[in-house]
């Protein structure tokens, strides 16, 4: 059964103990043959990794990463900054200005054109008499004729006007 | 990497000279084959510049480039697209005809022995998982701090140190039976 120093026998190795874990184990090493003998292979391992022949990347992958990342697209964050520099936005925004208005005065024509060709709409008979009698109406204001009594006489004119 | 971030590419290739050979020897030692390292290379510098944006300055950016480089090639294992192959240097430079630096031994014993050992590191490494490969590549071969290895794993301190204790145990099991002359390591080529 291993000991229960041995988990820690490698972070010892790499520094990576806290102090007091690091006293604790080196006051043990001296009574634990199995830990002792895991950290001289410990020790003999790291330093044959350490003697290993260095991996070095071919010198085509620079010019392939670079290739790469020049035909990378702009990120969205890129092409809307690109859209809001001043020498894009100030004719972007005169363009739809001048847009906006053709757009409101083609609108304002056309609602002109509508109110002089469409028939007058009614919403009821009586509004509808009247209409028709707007000549007589406006007669019958000129002359001022307002009373029951007046209106009476110009119903009975034929009548009177046959009187001598 | 605020430059990076802004779109400039001299930035970019400025800092891809400075990390290039960390990132490829992690994505070597993670798949165990040149041409497959450096796709993944090529990769995880893409990534980079595409989400240099999201990289706080407050962050180590040795810490960043990590944690874009293990998980892409966690997640590229994972995915079945590369599968893990160790051989040697000197096996790869023999297809495909590059020439490699010197071996630190100067005498041919010492050269077959690095060989070997290079072999049955490979050998040790392909057997363990995923998160132990990395963890022990980021520790041995880029001289990681535990804590950096948590934040380019996600995980906390206590589970990199069980994984690189574990790994560099497998590691050291291997080739203390390459040193007893238990394990024909050229045999397995």
């Amino acid at each position: 059964m291993s000991c229960t120093f041995e988990e820690d026998l490698t972070a010892y190795m790499d520094r990576e103990l806290p102090p007091l874990r690091v006293r604790q184990l080196e006051e043990h090493l001296p009574d634990c043959g199995s830990c002792a003998g895991t950290l001289a292979l410990l020790r003999r391992t790291m330093s044959a990794l350490e003697a290993m022949p260095a991996f070095a990347p071919s010198p085509q992958l620079r010019r392939a990463v670079l290739t790469r990342i020049s035909q990378e697209p702009a990120s969205l964050m890129d092409r809307l900054r690109g859209l809001l520099r001043p020498q894009v936005l100030v004719p972007a925004l005169s363009a739809a200005a001048l847009l906006a208005v053709g757009v409101a005065a083609t609108q304002l024509a056309r609602r002109h054109e509508t109110s002089l060709d469409a028939p007058l709409m009614v919403a009821d008979a009586t509004e509808l008499e009247l209409a028709q009698n707007l000549d007589l109406v406006e007669d019958l204001d000129v002359v001022g004729l307002e009373s029951p009594e007046d209106l009476e006489v110009v119903e009975h004119l034929d009548e009177l006007e046959g009187q001598p | 990497m605020l430059q990076v971030a802004s779109g400039d590419q001299a930035a970019f290739a400025a800092l891809f000279d400075r990390h290039a050979q960390s990132v490829a020897r992690f994505a070597y030692r993670f798949v165990g084959d040149q041409g497959r390292a450096e796709e993944l290379a090529q990769d995880i510098f893409v990534k980079v510049y595409r989400n240099a944006r999201s990289y706080r300055p407050n962050a180590k950016f040795k810490t960043f480039l990590f944690k874009v480089a293990a998980n892409h090639c966690l997640n590229e294992v994972r995915r079945g697209e590369y599968r893990v192959k160790h051989t040697t240097h000197e096996a790869e430079a023999e297809a495909t005809g590059r020439e490699l630096p010197e071996p630190q031994g100067s005498s041919p014993d010492e050269a077959l022995h690095g060989k070997e050992m290079e072999l049955a590191v490979g050998e040790a490494m392909s057997q363990m998982s995923e998160r132990e490969r990395a963890a022990f590549t980021m520790c041995r071969f880029e001289g990681m701090a535990y804590r950096e290895i948590a934040d380019a794993l996600a995980a906390s301190e206590a589970a990199v140190k069980s994984l690189i204790h574990r790994a560099t145990m497998a590691v050291a099991r291997k080739l203390s039976e390459l040193q007893a002359g238990a394990v024909p390591a050229r045999s397995r080529a």
